[in-house]
């Protein structure tokens, strides 16, 4: 579940970065003094952790760094939800969290707790689509213990019996909340309509899927994927390459590589016209998306379609920011995003929030930004800007050994280069007013699925203006 | 930067309680600041916090913090502004808020092309803005036509005055130049304002701060008025819960106190009758150096900063301090209870009445919170969630969210129950039966122990996050009154004993002193 964190808060998506064409980028008449500024040259070499290959398969990444007292471990395992069995919804994300929860063959699940809770360290393992995570994060004189905890649950989880249940009570309670609000609705059924709603890239648990779970699926589910041949495993901070090897090594010593037989998966096809859905909740804001299928990060279009959807949709400089935000007052959240698009296609989307009485025009302004990107170069003012911010920003992807790590861990998860980052920086300067064109043409579909949510009596005209309207009743979608 | 990774960022929190907030001051950010007396990991860091960091008071009154860290070649900022939407009075509720918003609209210098002939649009943008809202108010009698012929003026106009605008220029100058975390938020004791720089464009900041608390303009002020009423659909309406915990419970609590007002957002009526002389007349009040700290923290050069300050800075008018509200709550007789009917799960909230941040036992409740549902260990987790599986989360919180105890303020106590088994009133027995605990029995040394070195490595944590420092020092500072209340907390916690423990459990947890909110689902 994830949090968002948008009350009250002047809440800014930087995640894409661009500048509106629609008023320009003023001409100051007179030069100011902000205009004045010059700022010296940032000194700043990125690293990068060193690579490790083990004889069990398992591959590691260490960047040491003394400064802190602090050990922190971030690993990825080939698995994930999407190798969930098509009855059993649920099964990848329960064994996880159970993991976890339910101690190991050698401790108990409270000793477990009450051995990483007294020394405040934490080990956490969950689950995503793609991916099987697991993370510690202690002290450096508390590593003698939490390390082989961390390797055990790892390893040897025992997934209690008690602790499924626990587990299960928390999945059954977040299906039964899933539909208390619109944001929570438009992120879980959006996916379902762009790759299909029995797609295992957005397939959601029901209550029937996750009763249907026992322990035993759970212990099947980790005997397959959970090897250290699966295993790509960061560590950053307070250690010595040599030694953590040896530890590393050590600890894992019984753990024997396995060859897994991974699933394929199917081929998603996109949609060839304009779909509308509509689903009715009482209430007087609208929310709604619109977009449709992506491309994979590795495509050689996405560059030019991330600046592409920072122009759009991004922070302050963004078209819609500045038109539906800004200048018309419709809406408080409002962006564009291209989202996933490791290991498989990802989907570019818009999400906006505004009140009822202004939904179908709010819809047509927004629908309006995206034919223009497919129709005219954007400027470059905010051509510039975007690739600026992007570059300037940069620095922050560094900021933090344990960052630099994770994104290392996830790049090499997914097969992408290790300088991916530096050569993504170095690649974003090429980039044109050309480029960005093309690939809002190719990727910004005009057979794009809109989602509405909200009470159609208070809107300002009907849907059907914008083509045939399925209309979804949640209690029966599945 | 665009490049996403997904699925970095692992929810660690317990509970599966969608708190679709943002968290001021959980107790673990205050115990991030803890450190215990025998333990010299903590020590040498509180040792070496207090003789790098260099307090900086402009003659205006304004402070700053400033504590070097080059471990990366960035700079964090925290602007503590000690003004909040409690500081409202009922019909301008939500002011503090539109403020907030408005602060992002620029200066004489930032986000015109030309103010003198922008701003001489404003007078008469105000004047059919105003006729506009008495027709509206008159309801049923209202002359649908008239509005509409004065809508086109009003639209007529502010095209005009656009004309000049460069819509959003301070949070693009800040983008471009690279910066993240640009964010503001009102809470109810304050308001801050907080970003992270490339260390090479410090002086951005300067430049942009300097002249946005000084000339601010409150340019398209209507526009920005909507975008606000839709923040409001968005957390409140849209959100039940987001009710129940940030709107039923504290206005139940709080009768006299302004905390009891509003949910902090302000009553949509109120917000959508504010205007600009309105805003201006509360930014020219609250928004002097006097009421202003800030904290930096990250790759610079003491004096060269010192230096920059000064020139900067030494300009902004001091203003008047903002004066302490005289309200007291007078002590609740008897239990208050709150229903909220509503199509959405069941959810509990208890809220306790406790003492301000600066009273004795401000730490106390700190270990409270911590006692009763600080991880999967902690008293509640284990008798609600793990044992009698009744509940499926467990949050405690020392303070309401948006509430940083500048004035006596609500411990709270957040619960769902497993459906369709239990209800909230299951979860309510249980929840009394283990907090009477506290009252009787005394808390065994290793279960403090436990929160102390939870603390301590918090502590050690967030020292190596120049944000989190940042914002902890200008909290403190602007708070408390003094910075250094980070690192005698320690003290406090060390002193803490289970006798007051039992003490404090029998003042709070008392049926008179409560509050109980909950959702049943319609």
């Amino acid at each position: 579940m994830k949090k968002q964190s948008i009350l009250f808060a002047f809440a800014l998506l930087l995640f894409a970065l661009a500048h509106a064409p629609v008023h320009g980028w003023a001409q100051h008449t007179k030069k100011r003094p902000i205009d004045q500024l010059s700022y010296p040259p940032l000194r700043f070499l990125p690293r990068r952790p060193e690579k490790v290959q083990l004889a069990n398969g398992m591959t590691l990444l260490i960047l040491e760094d003394h400064r802190t007292p602090l050990i922190n471990m971030f690993a990825m395992i080939r698995s994930g939800n999407m190798y969930d069995p098509a009855d059993k919804i649920g099964l990848a994300d329960t064994m996880a969290a159970t993991m976890r929860s339910g101690g190991t063959t050698s401790m108990t699940a409270d000793e477990v707790d009450a051995k990483l809770e007294f020394v405040a360290a934490s080990v956490e393992t969950w689950m995503t689509e793609k991916a099987g995570y697991a993370s510690m994060s202690a002290l450096t004189k508390d590593i003698g213990t939490i390390l082989p905890i961390f390797a055990d649950l790892l390893m040897n989880p025992a997934f209690n019996n008690e602790r499924l249940e626990v587990t299960r009570n928390q999945r059954l309670n977040s299906i039964r909340r899933q539909n208390d609000t619109p944001l929570a609705i438009s992120g879980r059924i959006f996916p379902q309509l762009i790759y299909g709603k029995s797609s295992p890239l957005a397939r959601s648990a029901t209550e029937e899927s996750v009763k249907r779970i026992t322990r035993e699926d759970v212990v099947r589910f980790h005997d397959t994927y959970y090897h250290p041949n699966n295993v790509v495993l960061g560590i950053s901070g307070d250690v010595t390459k040599d030694a953590i090897i040896q530890t590393i090594e050590h600890i894992f010593a019984g753990w024997q590589p396995q060859k897994t037989a991974f699933g394929k998966l199917p081929v998603i096809q996109a949609t060839v016209k304009q779909e509308v859905y509509f689903i009715h909740r009482d209430i007087g804001q609208t929310t709604f998306r619109i977009g449709n299928l992506g491309i994979e990060q590795t495509d050689p279009d996405y560059l030019a379609l991330t600046l592409a959807n920072s122009i759009l949709g991004g922070g302050f400089f963004s078209r819609l920011f500045n038109e539906l935000r800004t200048k018309e007052g419709l809406a408080y959240l409002t962006l564009a995003d291209h989202a996933e698009g490791l290991g498989a296609p990802g989907y570019f989307y818009t999400h906006s929030e505004t009140r009822a009485g202004a939904t179908l025009r709010a819809i047509e302004i927004v629908q309006h930004l995206i034919k223009q990107m497919r129709e005219m170069p954007v400027s470059d003012s905010e051509l510039n800007a975007t690739k600026e911010s992007i570059l300037n920003s940069f620095v922050f992807d560094y900021d933090s050994p344990k960052k630099i790590t994770e994104n290392a861990v996830t790049l090499y998860y997914f097969g992408l280069p290790l300088d991916f980052l530096q050569k993504y920086r170095d690649n974003i300067t090429k980039v044109t007013k050309e480029d960005i064109l093309n690939a809002a043409k190719k990727h910004y579909r005009p057979e794009a699925t809109i989602l509405v949510i909200g009470n159609e009596k208070e809107f300002d005209g009907p849907l059907s203006t914008l083509g045939d309207v399925t209309v979804i009743d949640l209690d029966r979608w599945r | 930067m665009s490049f996403k990774i997904g699925a970095l960022a692992k929810e660690h929190s317990l509970m599966e309680i969608p708190l679709n907030i943002k968290f001021a001051f959980l107790p673990v950010l205050l115990l991030a600041f803890l450190g215990l007396e025998c333990d010299t990991v903590g020590q040498e860091r509180i040792d070496g916090l207090r003789n790098r960091l260099k307090e900086h008071v402009l003659s205006n009154g304004m402070r700053f913090l400033l504590l070097e860290n080059h471990e990366s070649p960035t700079v964090s900022f925290h602007i503590y502004y000690g003004v909040g939407s409690v500081d409202e009075q009922t019909g301008h509720t939500g002011i503090a808020h539109l403020y907030e918003h408005m602060a992002f609209k620029g200066t004489k210098q930032i986000g015109t092309t030309d103010y003198e002939a922008e701003s001489r649009h404003f007078d008469r943008i105000d004047r059919l803005e105003a006729e506009i809202t008495a027709e509206q108010d008159k309801g049923n009698m209202s002359d649908g036509a008239k509005i509409s012929r004065l809508e086109a003026q009003l639209k007529k106009e502010q095209n005009a005055a656009d004309r000049y605008v460069v819509p959003n220029e301070i949070g693009k100058l800040y983008e471009r130049n690279g910066g993240t975390g640009l964010q503001a938020q009102t809470e109810r004791d304050e308001t801050h304002y907080s970003v992270n720089l490339p260390s090479n464009k410090i002086e951005l900041w300067m430049a942009i701060e300097s002249d946005r608390f000084q000339h601010a303009v409150l340019r398209q002020f209507y526009e920005e008025r909507d975008v606000v009423m839709e923040e409001m659909r968005q957390t409140i309406d849209t959100e039940p819960f987001n009710r129940l915990l940030l709107q039923e419970t504290i206005t139940t609590a709080f009768h006299a106190h302004p905390y009891g007002l509003h949910s902090g957002i302000g009553w949509a009526s109120d917000v959508s009758h504010l205007t600009r002389a309105e805003v201006q007349a509360f930014f020219n009040k609250y928004y002097g150096a006097a009421n202003c700290t800030v904290a930096i923290v990250g790759d610079f050069d003491t004096a060269t900063i010192i230096r920059m300050i000064d020139r900067y800075f030494s300009s902004v008018p001091a203003g008047e301090k903002n004066r302490r509200l005289v309200t007291v709550e007078p002590a609740q007789e008897g239990e208050r209870r709150v229903e909220l009917e509503v199509p959405t799960q069941p959810s509990l909230v208890l809220g306790y009445h406790r003492g301000d941040v600066l009273s004795i036992d401000s730490v106390l409740y700190d270990v409270v919170a911590s006692l009763l549902a600080g991880g999967h260990t902690s008293r509640l987790y284990k008798a609600l969630v793990l044992d009698k599986k009744i509940a499926t989360g467990v949050e405690v919180l020392a303070n309401p969210p948006l509430v940083t105890a500048k004035y006596p303020s609500l411990f709270e106590i957040i619960a769902q129950p497993v459906l369709p088994i239990h209800n909230v009133g299951d979860l309510e027995k249980a929840i009394y039966a283990e907090i009477d605990k506290l009252k009787e029995e005394r808390v065994d040394n290793l279960e403090l122990r436990k929160i102390t070195n939870q603390a301590e490595a918090e502590f050690v944590r967030s020292m190596a996050n120049n944000e989190t420092l940042a914002r902890e020092l200008a909290f403190t500072e602007g708070l408390e009154g003094d910075w250094r209340r980070l690192l005698t907390y320690r003290q406090r916690l060390a002193d803490v004993t289970p006798e007051d423990i039992m003490r404090v459990a029998k003042e709070l947890f008392r049926k008179s002193n409560r509050t109980v909110a909950y959702i049943v689902p319609k």
